[in-house]
This record gives C-alpha cells, sequence and structure tokens, in this order.
C-alpha cells in the first residue's frame, strides 16, 4: 500500500502517456486516416529509429546544432554587454531606447529572408538569425537584473571605497546572474527556432532543410522522427541551460524551487 | 563570548569626528526638506556616541554624512585618525546587507578582497573575526540560514575587517528581539572596548543609548538639531545589571521626559 503510494506520482503520467499513444493508434486505425497525413506512433518509432542509423542524419544534426550554439554565444555576448552598459549608463540608456524597442516590435522572423540575401545560403545567415531571436530576452533579463540591484548593497560598496570593476564583479554580476539565466533560459529556445526556419528558406543542410525535404517527398514518418530528434535536442540544450543556474548561482532561489 | 583570543596584536586608535554646523536638506525649492540643521559636535578618539532621537529627527541622515554616503548642504564633516590607524570609517546598516552569494567568511572579508588583500589573510582575517563576533563554525555558511543577530554579528565584523578607526552603526540591532538585543549590546560593547575604536551608534531605544554610550547626543524632530547631551560616567565593562540602577533609571527617565516633551 506505502510502496503503491509513492508510485503513483510516477505511474500516472505513465498511464496517461500510454493512453495518449493508443488513443492515437486506435484514431487513425478506426477513422482510416492516410499514412501521408498522420502515421501510427509505432510507425513513426520504427522511422525515427532508422532515420539515426542514416549516416548523414548526424551531419545535418551536427549544423543545427552548430549554428544554435554559435547564434545564442553571439546573442549572450552583445546582450550581457549591452543590458550591463545601458543599465549602468542613464544617457545610453535614454538615446538607444529607440532601437530597442524597434527590434522588440518588428516580428524578427520577418526578417529572416533579407539575412539569407545578406549572409547567404551556408551557415552564417542562420548563426545571425539565431543570435537576432535570442538577443532580446537575454538583453532585456540583464537589464532588469542591473537596474533592480539593491540599493544597500551599492551602498556597501561606496563605504568600502569599491573601484568601478569590483563593483562590477563582486556586486553587479552576481547580483544579475540569475536575471541573466532566466534570459538564457528563453533565449536557447529562440536560438534554436532561429536556426530551424532560417534552414526552412535557404541552403541545403541541417535538420530544419531536412524536415523540409522529408516534407516534399511526403515522407510523412521520417518527418515525425526529424521532428523528435529537433525536440531531444532541443530538451537537451534546454537542461544544459538549467543546470547552469543550479552551478553559478545555488544561493539564489531560483536554484532550489527547480525540483528536477 | 571570547574575545581575547580575537584580539589583534596593534590595535588601531579611534578617529576624532567633528562636524562645523552642519545641515542638509533634501530637495529643492517649495519641496525642499530641512532634515538636519545646524548641528556641531566633536567626538574624541575611542569615544562611544549614541545619537538618539524620536524617528524622522535626522539622526541616520547625521550618522550617513560622516559615513560619506552623504553629502552635507552646509558646514563641514571632518574625520581624522592617528597616524598608523587602519582603515578610516565602517558602516553597518540597518539591515545586515550581507551579499547572499557570498558566504560568512567571504562577506566579512570583502572589504578587504576590495583593498587587493591576498586570498590568505582574508581568510585568516575571516575566522579571527569570526572568533571576536561569536560566529566561528559558520564562515562557509550562506548568509540566508543564519538568524537574524547572526546576520548583523556578520555585518558587524565586515565593518571590522579593515580596522576601522571610526565604526557607524546605524541601528543594527533595531530588527532584534528583546534579548537578543541584550546580549548583543554586551558583544558591542566588548568588541569597542578591545578594538579602541571610536563608534557612533544610531538608535531610538533609550535603555541601549544609556548602556552603551559614553554620550548621549539627544536630537529634536525635524529638522534635527541638538537638543541636548548626557555624558553617562558608569564604570566600564558595563554589565546587564548596571540597568537597574537608580542612576541608570534617573537617566533614562530624563530622556524619556524630554522625547515626551517633543510629542506635545
Amino acid at each position: 500500500m506505502n510502496i503503491f503510494r509513492k508510485l503513483v506520482p510516477y505511474l500516472l503520467p505513465a498511464f496517461a502517456v500510454v493512453t495518449f499513444f493508443v488513443g492515437w493508434t486506435a484514431y487513425v486505425r478506426i477513422a482510416g486516416i492516410s499514412e501521408f497525413i498522420l502515421p501510427e506512433p509505432l510507425v513513426i518509432f520504427r522511422a525515427f529509429i532508422e532515420l539515426l542509423g542514416e549516416p548523414d542524419i548526424w551531419g545535418h544534426a551536427w549544423v543545427t546544432v552548430y549554428e544554435t550554439l554559435s547564434g545564442f554565444g553571439i546573442a549572450i555576448v552583445v546582450g550581457v554587454s549591452l543590458g550591463v552598459v545601458m543599465g549602468k549608463v542613464r544617457a545610453i540608456e535614454i538615446a538607444l531606447k529607440p532601437f530597442v524597442i524597434a527590434t522588440q516590435v518588428v516580428p524578427k522572423i520577418a526578417l529572416v529572408p533579407l539575412f539569407i540575401v545578406w549572409f547567404g545560403f551556408g551557415p552564417e545567415s542562420k548563426i545571425v538569425i539565431s543570435a537576432v531571436l535570442s538577443f532580446f530576452p537575454i538583453f532585456s533579463n540583464t537589464l532588469l537584473g542591473i537596474k533592480s540591484i539593491d540599493r544597500g548593497y551599492h551602498e556597501v560598496m561606496t563605504t568600502f571605497d569599491a573601484g568601478r570593476y569590483h563593483r562590477f564583479t563582486m556586486l553587479e554580476l552576481p547580483s544579475a546572474l540569475p536575471n541573466i539565466l532566466t534570459g538564457m533560459e528563453i533565449g536557447i529556445v529562440l536560438a534554436i527556432i532561429g536556426a530551424i526556419v532560417g534552414e526552412f528558406i535557404g541552403g541545403n543542410k541541417g535538420l530544419g532543410y531536412l524536415s523540409v525535404a522529408t516534407m516534399q517527398e511526403l515522407q510523412v514518418d521520417t518527418l515525425f522522427g526529424v521532428i523528435m530528434l529537433l525536440a531531444m535536442i532541443g530538451l537537451a540544450m534546454y537542461f544544459a541551460v538549467m543546470m547552469l543556474r543550479r552551478l553559478l548561482v545555488p544561493w539564489h532561489e531560483s536554484a532550489s524551487s527547480w525540483n528536477g | 563570548m571570547v574575545v581575547a583570543a580575537a584580539e589583534s596584536g596593534d590595535t588601531p586608535s579611534g578617529g576624532r569626528v567633528s562636524l562645523v554646523s552642519v545641515g542638509k536638506t533634501f530637495g529643492h525649492g517649495d519641496d525642499s526638506v530641512l532634515a538636519v540643521d545646524d548641528v556641531s559636535l566633536n567626538i574624541n578618539p575611542g569615544e562611544f556616541v549614541v545619537l538618539l532621537g524620536p524617528s524622522g529627527c535626522g539622526k541616520t541622515t547625521l550618522l550617513r554624512m560622516i559615513g560619506g554616503l552623504e553629502q552635507a548642504t552646509v558646514g563641514s564633516v571632518s574625520i581624522s585618525a592617528a597616524a598608523g590607524a587602519g582603515g578610516g570609517v565602517a558602516t553597518a546598516f540597518q539591515d545586515p546587507r550581507l551579499f547572499p552569494w557570498l558566504n560568512v567568511a567571504e562577506n566579512i572579508a570583502l572589504p578587504l578582497k576590495l583593498r587587493g588583500r591576498p586570498a590568505s589573510e582574508r581568510r585568516a582575517r575571516a575566522s579571527q573575526l569570526c572568533a571576536l563576533v561569536g560566529l566561528t563554525g559558520f564562515e562557509t555558511v550562506r548568509p540566508t540560514t543564519l538568524s537574524g543577530g547572526m546576520k548583523q554579528r556578520a555585518a558587524i565584523a565586515r565593518a571590522l575587517s579593515v580596522e576601522p578607526s571610526t565604526l557607524l552603526l546605524d541601528e543594527p540591532f533595531g530588527a532584534l528581539d528583546a534579548m537578543t538585543r541584550d546580549q548583543m549590546n554586551l558583544e558591542l560593547q566588548q568588541i569597542w572596548m578591545s578594538t579602541g575604536a571610536t563608534v557612533v551608534l544610531v538608535t531610538h531605544s533609550i535603555t541601549e543609548a544609556v548602556f552603551l554610550a559614553d554620550r548621549i547626543v539627544l536630537l529634536s524632530p525635524r529638522p534635527g538639531r541638538i537638543h541636548k547631551t548626557y555624558d553617562v560616567e558608569f564604570d566600564r565593562p558595563r554589565d546587564i545589571d548596571v540597568q537597574t540602577g537608580a542612576r541608570f533609571q534617573e537617566i533614562v527617565r530624563d530622556i524619556r521626559h524630554e522625547l515626551n516633551g517633543f510629542s506635545s
């Protein structure tokens, strides 16, 4: 009885997942849905395993991962730097405000064709798209973090004659880090989207390209396989950023409230 | 609490604080508020001075001007320390203001890090100060897990890390319960006696003021002016029983009488 009660939190979701797939299978069979529209879960799983066995799939996956991480890296460097500078220097914040609002309201996906024109069909254009998409949450959260530092902490630094460098490394950066990580958690998801959307439009490499290619060949089961692979890559990257929070800000409430 | 073990060899002497016709106005024009008006005060090296007054009387503002966190609108504030004395002025605030990303020892040694002292020196000094304020064994603990009293001890230890010639305390025990507060007052007296620093303490507790002070400066409500000063001449170290003595009660009664006079 006691053991059963302990297992309930695991059994219940497992039961829900099994029911979902059984229901899916039953629906496809009873309603006679075409395999080109919605294959059965087992068919998709088989296609996924086959996909993993193909030699060039890992090349495609690597390209997407490379583009995503490069774009994300650029977004971190630029977003954090700009967030810090704007958070500290009021004049720069006021001067750059129109640009910030502009980058926020323009649907950035609409810029994708432009970036392809500017940066070509290679990975460079996808890296730029990734960076542009993931920049904003990282930047705005850094700005928020820098601006919301307790005034009392600044006074402590003042009373002990802290220089600009120490004020940044000993107070501003650690204090803003939880916010920066929040921005990165949102940013990594957008970085993946950026790379995939870029691959949709131009080039002949990457999982985004592969999904469009399989769609055009009506290999819907393989398409689902690509989607599954993308989901796993996304999950792994998101998880890595989450772990970064535990590693970098173990002192912050946000690191302990997450029980993964 | 064991003090003797933690004392450092080179005891710094206290700073001399002098305020000449100091005034502070906040805001401009019609919205301006005169917070402190014409305060002149000389604090001798090693003296324990308490600034006492009703809330909003500008006592914290006065302390912040001594600590350099506010600039006086008129008058002059100067602090001089004897040659060879330590790190000038250090402040402990009403809230402990410990950095949550640093452990207790790192918080205490933060001012030394800001001055570029090597890690070995910082570690040694932090454990020395932990012993002084009764935090031995808590060096590697995060401040968020400490009780209110322990946080304030750490904050005071941080202020002491630079061996200040003048220690400014802004109602450091205001948020503590009465029992902890009595204990902290005893310990503060010990720390002050062992360091030889000049201490300026802001409080609104009359008994705390009379128990700790060499001299009490009673401020009038806004704008803060020096209303009256009291020399308190009990022997050191004072124990908690001094509070039940007739002379102690007499001073407390007199101050309370003066404070009641403000509100009527």
